[in-house]
């Protein structure tokens, strides 16, 4: 497996300590071996979110379009509301 | 990249036609950091009024709308805007909202715009775009 160390990477003096101790703690070989995996962790919830949100979206989707009329499309139904801004409907 | 979803685009992510599958994997790239969407505040009211021709239940369109507004960034309506678009009333001969919409986009120099309006897809208002490095998308030819 390819690999790629940096070795003077600059973090937050705070954030260092807290690697430190991870390290310390024996649950991680390196401070590395922390970032990685918390980088993953974090990209897993990022991508579990947006799966979320568009699964939500979806079932809103399905809901709403039960109650919108189907011979008209979005820009349709957007313009109508324009015309009845300016009173035409 | 940076969107722009006018009032039609919003509507299109809970109307199952074309166009719709182009506005949910924007939205679902944008939620995984690939892209920035944005609209103005104004078109959570449009977005309302089509919902309320559509017999769609407030309490319905209000949840549409929370969900949306985890994404999607709702700009403030400014008094830039507002001159910006009451000039391109005349010129392009727009409903004042299309106007706000086409200003407002251009102001946050937004890449692309997607609609599903026919009056903001005619050759000016295409040109209009172009000229400013704005890339229209027509949601009635994408899937």
């Amino acid at each position: 497996m390819k690999r790629m160390v940096r070795k003077n990477y600059l973090l937050p003096a705070e954030i260092t300590e807290r690697l430190r101790s991870m390290v310390k703690s024996g649950r991680y070989a390196t401070e590395s071996e922390v970032i990685r995996k918390s980088l993953l962790h974090t990209i897993d919830l990022e991508e579990r979110r947006a799966e979320e949100l568009s699964k939500e979206l979806d079932e809103l989707a399905e809901e709403t379009a039960r109650h919108l009329p189907k011979g008209k499309t979005a820009g349709e139904l957007v313009h109508e509301a324009h015309l009845e801004e300016s009173h035409s409907v | 990249m940076r969107y722009y979803f006018d009032a039609s685009a919003l509507v299109k992510r809970f109307k199952p036609e074309k166009g719709q599958e182009t506005v949910r994997k924007i939205i679902h790239e944008a939620s995984l950091g690939a892209h920035e969407i944005h609209s103005i505040y104004w078109a959570k009211a449009e977005f309302y009024v089509a919902m309320r021709r559509g017999n769609v239940p407030q309490k319905l369109a209000a949840r549409n709308l929370r969900a949306l507004g985890r994404i999607i960034l709702f700009n403030p309506v400014t008094s830039e805007i507002v001159d910006d678009a009451s000039n391109l009333t005349y010129e392009f001969n727009l409903h004042a909202a299309d106007a706000v919409h086409l200003a407002t986009c251009t102001n946050l120099g937004c890449e692309a715009i997607l609609t599903d309006d026919e009056h903001m897809v005619g050759g000016s208002v295409k040109r209009h775009l172009e000229k400013h490095a704005v890339k229209l998308i027509n949601l009635k030819e994408t899937p």
